[in-house]
């Protein structure tokens, strides 16, 4: 399979069960798939399994794949479905304190050195990212990491743009307000304090 | 100043976030592995039936269209009310100007 090869190319391949296609799909969407489902869910080894996940339903669903549309937003909808599945469930299962602390202790977020080189304010950011609502932020998610447009979010989350553009603001200012003093050190640090508005 | 402090803050969340490590060349290729096997041993679903959805908005598709005939028959239309005013109605195009019917004239010749 040439790697020239357009999505819609590939997904046609894979019809006829051809992995190298699925292969070539998941070289070039995993690290996307992978990232945003860890930003999603704050969890490595859950982030892998749903970003399998995901590609495991491309190919059992490439018969029902319209071609004539980008992948990448399916993509993004079936990594955030699975990663709201997850996160229900976990909700459910009311998790023990043993795999709470487990989970905060990761190696993925509290190793000495990664923290040591993200430094604080984006421990501060990443942790409150982490507390919004789900809704508010998967938008912030798609948004900020995967670089996609408010009309794009609203068509991977199915909602319209205004829906989308509420959510962005009100993950913004709660994220403003959950920062709160800790950002505006920050901003003296970084001299926007002083300018009067 | 505003917006500069939403640039800012725009910054510190696209920081925080891209600031999450990409997966390493060893465990992508590790999922892949796991992903082509079990994949290998998946079916695929098959393609949803064409037929049915096509039968069904066909359907609609004539429904809706004879609603909006009928709507546009009893709200609308007025080539009645234009015609009427001119000539005959349909029943008299038979009569005669010395106002004997066509259809005694056929009677009498039978």
């Amino acid at each position: 399979m040439s790697t020239e090869s357009s999505d819609a190319q590939l997904v046609e391949s894979l019809r006829t069960n051809d992995f190298e296609a699925l292969g070539s799909l998941f070289d070039r969407y995993y690290p996307q798939v992978y990232r945003t489902a860890n930003a999603i869910t704050r969890d490595s080894a859950v982030a892998e399994d749903i970003a399998q996940d995901c590609f495991l339903k491309l190919h059992q669903y490439a018969h029902r794949i319209d071609t004539s549309l980008p992948l990448a937003p399916w993509l993004y909808r079936v990594t955030v479905n699975l990663s709201y599945t997850w996160i229900s469930r976990r909700q459910k299962r009311r998790i023990s304190l043993e795999t709470l602390v487990d989970q905060l202790m990761s190696p993925a977020w509290h190793a000495p050195d990664h923290v040591a080189e993200q430094g604080e304010t984006v421990q501060q950011v990443r942790q409150a990212i982490g507390e919004l609502p789900f809704n508010q932020r998967v938008v912030i998610v798609l948004h900020y990491l995967s670089g996609s447009s408010l009309e794009e979010i609203a068509e991977i989350l199915d909602c319209p743009v205004g829906t989308i553009k509420s959510r962005l603001y009100y993950a913004r200012e709660n994220l403003r307000r959950r920062l709160g003093e800790s950002y505006r050190g920050v901003e003296v640090a970084h001299g926007y304090a002083g300018i009067p508005g | 100043m505003q917006e500069f402090q939403d640039n800012f803050f725009d910054e510190c969340i696209t920081r925080a976030l891209k600031s999450d490590p990409m997966p390493s060349a060893a465990q992508q290729r590790r999922v892949r592995e796991s992903l082509l096997a079990k994949a290998e041993q998946q079916t695929m679903l098959p393609p949803l039936s064409p037929t049915l959805f096509e039968r069904l908005s066909n359907s609609a598709r004539l429904w809706g269209k004879s609603q909006i005939a009928n709507l546009y028959r009893v709200f609308l239309d007025d080539s009645a009310y234009r015609r009427a005013p001119h000539g005959y109605p349909s029943m008299m195009r038979h009569q005669r100007p010395h106002s004997t019917f066509a259809s005694a004239e056929f009677m009498l010749f039978a």
